[in-house]
């Protein structure tokens, strides 16, 4: 009877007040984050340890995800409308880092989310997935920031690894100018990390002059999305 | 009486030929060029009340062009990779794209403010379809990274990883009844899947297709499905049993892009080898062939089919307009 009378209280000072808390910070409502880690470059599932924090720093998650199950983990008790970090280490794999924001909600929800964790070996390569050169050009491209994020914090995370940056030509029809192409690209992005924070000496370069012989230009029309660029690598040297 | 059998014949010959060329006739388009992108168009969408069609490209952009004018009215920039598709919610306010920079993108389709971006798919969205009821509260994609995901745009927020398909997923589409998703892949298959979000399994695999399967798409009363592959081939499957009814090769270039006219019946086809084509899915039937004299990505029409919205590779947005004869003006 008296938690019910200062239940009541404290509603109609929050009331007076103008104060209307969330239902889910009264009832201290949680939700799940769940998915499946993968490994970046086989696309995989993998097994690898994972830790997630609050934005205090505080670790609210500590575990494994499964590979036998498709990579899946599953964390609960996070709050809606937080903001979380996703940690991932092992001693096969990079040290990353995920900021994932949980929406609001007032209800109980299982909210999903997929990751992609670079495995660690040397001459291991790690390809960009969207290319950040236009067709022939040697500048990044517009917007490049946001695709070279991941593998820059990689970087920052892991400073005892050494990369080099691998770039393929987008056609077979001249030597001479798809060196000057590709070692032009890869200074880019050399300059690009450079400038972000990464040691100068940590990161070497090569512009291939012959497209890629894993991944050749496509001879045929292609669908949506699978316009040739020629690929860039970080490839491993050290760590 | 051997006069009288002449006549008949030769009365009968004439009254085949008429509807023969009146049915040509109904299927006669002018091609008028209305704007352009920068760069290859590669998404065609028509709202829901045939006054706007929406546009993406290579270029990195959406143009949202009035109907049946054909003037731009918005150009929407934010994304940083190829736009690879756009939707219209059931409710024509917004706008949902998916793109090479792996976001999907909801814009208000009035203003063309950005709303939100969702992130959570690790490779380039190649496909996105907003939910067709009123509330328009979903968003479905596909992607590269093989999954299909569904997003609440109340939330902003994933809400499901459809799992399932072994190669990356091309395309996807709700049906209209809001049942069921069908999403298609490179892996050749189509599936269908509930949009019940407590089901993550696939209700139905389909399988028939011999080359990566790059669009699904539901006839508007939800009873057929039509899909369209790398090979040029036009699958058409009666829903929800998925048997097949019809298969056509309909073009020597994969076709990227299918639509469907308010009858159920006649659907558009665009293709690589330049050509639109419009078909009686009942029939099998083609009931006319373009020739855009340009490699044609996407299309869309008006509910009646009198115009066809066409992207092209050489960024140009084309309208082909049914030709009015004589006689309807006169009506």
């Amino acid at each position: 009877m008296r938690r019910i009378a200062v239940s009541i209280f404290i509603a109609a000072v929050l009331t007076v007040f103008g104060i209307s808390p969330c239902y889910s910070q009264l009832t201290k409502l949680v939700v799940s984050l769940t998915g499946s880690v993968f490994n970046e470059i086989t696309h995989q599932p993998i097994n690898v340890k994972m830790e997630a924090f609050d934005a205090n720093g505080k670790r609210v998650y500590r575990g494994t995800s499964n590979a036998e199950q498709n990579g899946y983990y599953y964390i609960t008790g996070l709050k809606p409308g937080e903001k979380y970090f996703i940690r991932f280490g092992d001693v096969d794999y990079f040290k990353q880092d995920f900021e994932v924001d949980i929406p609001p909600s007032d209800k109980y929800e299982e909210f999903s989310r997929d990751f992609l964790i670079k495995p660690k070996a040397k001459g291991l390569r790690i390809p960009l997935k969207v290319p950040t050169f236009e067709l022939g050009k040697m500048k990044l491209r517009a917007g490049s920031e946001f695709f070279l994020k991941n593998i820059l914090e990689t970087m920052l995370k892991n400073p005892r690894v050494r990369f080099q940056v691998l770039c393929f030509p987008d056609n077979d029809q001249n030597p001479n100018e798809n060196k000057v192409v590709t070692e032009g690209r890869s200074n880019s992005l050399r300059d690009y990390f450079i400038k972000n924070g990464v040691e100068a000496d940590r990161i070497l370069t090569y512009g291939s002059d012959q497209t890629d012989p894993t991944q050749p230009p496509p001879t045929k029309k292609m669908a949506k999305g699978k316009r040739y660029v020629g690929p860039t690598y970080f490839v491993v040297e050290s760590f | 009486m051997r006069l009288v059998k002449q006549c008949i014949l030769y009365a009968l010959i004439i009254i085949i030929s008429v509807q023969l060329s009146s049915a040509a006739d109904d299927y006669n388009y002018e091609m008028k060029i209305i704007g352009r992108h920068d760069g290859d168009v590669l998404g065609v969408f028509v709202n829901e009340n045939d006054t706007k069609v929406a546009t993406c490209s290579l270029d990195e952009t959406i143009k949202i062009w009035s109907l049946p004018e054909g003037k731009e009215l918005l150009h929407l920039k934010g994304h940083f990779g190829v736009v690879n598709n756009i939707s219209f919610s059931g409710n024509d306010k917004w706008l949902s794209s998916g793109s090479g920079d792996m976001t999907v993108r909801v814009w208000d389709a009035e203003t063309g403010e950005q709303l939100n971006i969702l992130t959570g798919h690790t490779d380039q969205v190649i496909g996105v379809y907003f939910s067709q009821d009123d509330s328009s509260t979903f968003i479905a994609s596909t992607s590269f990274d093989k999954t299909v995901k569904l997003w609440d745009t109340r939330l902003a927020s994933e809400i499901k990883t459809l799992r399932g398909h072994t190669e990356p997923t091309n395309n996807v589409a709700y049906s209209y009844d809001g049942k069921y998703l069908a999403s298609c892949s490179d892996d050749k298959t189509i599936k269908i899947w509930s949009t019940d979000l407590t089901t993550k399994e696939p209700l139905k695999t389909i399988t028939g297709h011999e080359a990566p399967v790059l669009t699904v798409l539901y006839s508007f009363d939800s009873k057929l499905l039509i899909s369209s592959d790398e090979a040029g081939v036009i699958k058409v499957w009666d829903m929800p049993d998925a048997n097949l009814l019809l298969s056509i090769q309909a073009h020597n270039e994969l076709i990227q892009d299918l639509s469907i006219a308010e009858d159920n019946e006649t659907i558009v086809s665009a293709s690589l080898d330049s050509t639109v084509k419009l078909w009686n899915v009942k029939t099998g039937e083609c009931l006319m062939t373009f020739n855009a004299g340009v490699e044609v990505w996407s299309v869309d029409l008006v509910s009646d089919a009198s115009i066809i919205i066409i992207g092209c590779s050489d960024g140009s947005v084309r309208f082909l307009n049914r030709v009015i004869k004589k006689k309807d003006k006169i009506k």
